[in-house]
């Protein structure tokens, strides 16, 4: 079970859980015409490094501000539910994989298992307490983008969540940077071994 | 079954519905423990809150008018149009 407290800081933490973030996908300009992309996540999870976030709340408003971030690296928090269904990208018109629960003799499938152990590198299940009333959730890895710290600092007030306890959130950033500094091999190469 | 939940042209659901849904996708918050995995009716804009949470995606166009003293754009209005 979660030891759930909010921080008493006022700056943003590695492990803050925020709602309703919108992300600039993509952008152009023609004919004197902006058109943007906007990405509306219901959920996202601060991924940065906190020493960075407590050093860039620090520094902000000085003269000498070489440590402020330019931005704070996030991911998106998935319904579990939806997620199991391959159902949560679909408002993008994106299709993902079926994730089946049981088995035909009603016995949790052995993906599911991995999935819900936190096993599978590229995805991280999160379920915070009742209070929270956050349902259970994953975090996929793969979908992490940059968001600018400013814009988060704006809407802090009104968008932020829930942090997560700090073993949860050590857990969840060290399994992010292991998934990110992994190395890929050809396939060809996998299979010579 | 998350397809039970319907859903209204805007994308938001109807809330002039009780539907069903799956119990483990209940929040504990509303004090109750379930034995059995039996589904149960819920009340329509209870469950939106938990349950309609997808990424959305839409796309704004804005007008730009640049300031040449400042060379710096200027969007003077914008309309914004969801994706379906």
């Amino acid at each position: 079970m979660y030891n759930f407290r909010r921080d008493k800081n006022d700056r943003i933490n590695q492990g803050d859980i925020f709602k309703n973030i919108t992300h600039i996908e993509s952008w152009e300009e023609s004919d004197n015409e902006l058109i943007i992309s906007r990405i509306h996540y219901p959920y996202i999870v601060i991924l940065s490094q906190d020493c960075d976030l407590r050093e860039d709340a620090s520094v902000r408003s000085k003269k000498k501000n070489d440590k402020a971030l330019v931005s704070v690296l996030v991911a998106p928090l998935y319904n579990f539910d939806q997620f199991l269904c391959g159902e949560h990208l679909q408002d993008l018109e994106i299709e993902a994989r079926k994730i089946n629960k049981e088995n035909k003799k009603g016995e949790p499938t052995t993906e599911f298992k991995t999935l819900t152990q936190n096993e599978i590198p590229r995805y991280h299940v999160i379920e915070l307490p009742p209070e929270t009333q956050l349902v259970k959730s994953v975090v996929d890895f793969k979908h992490y983008f940059s968001i600018s710290i400013e814009y988060l600092q704006k809407i802090r007030s009104k968008n932020f969540e829930y942090p997560l306890p700090f073993l949860y959130r050590e857990r969840l950033c060290q399994r992010f940077a292991n998934y990110l500094s992994r190395i890929g091999l050809p396939p060809e190469y996998e299979a010579s071994i | 079954m998350i397809n039970d939940i319907q859903e209204n042209t805007s994308g938001r659901p109807n809330y002039e519905q009780n539907i069903t849904v799956p119990m483990e996708t209940i929040p504990a918050s509303k004090g109750q423990k379930f034995e059995d995995k039996t589904a149960v009716s819920y009340d329509a804009e209870d469950v939106a809150k938990y349950y309609v949470n997808r990424p959305t995606r839409d796309i704004i166009y804005a007008k730009i008018v640049r300031q040449e003293s400042r060379k710096k754009p200027c969007i003077i209005s914008e309309e914004t149009k969801t994706t379906e």
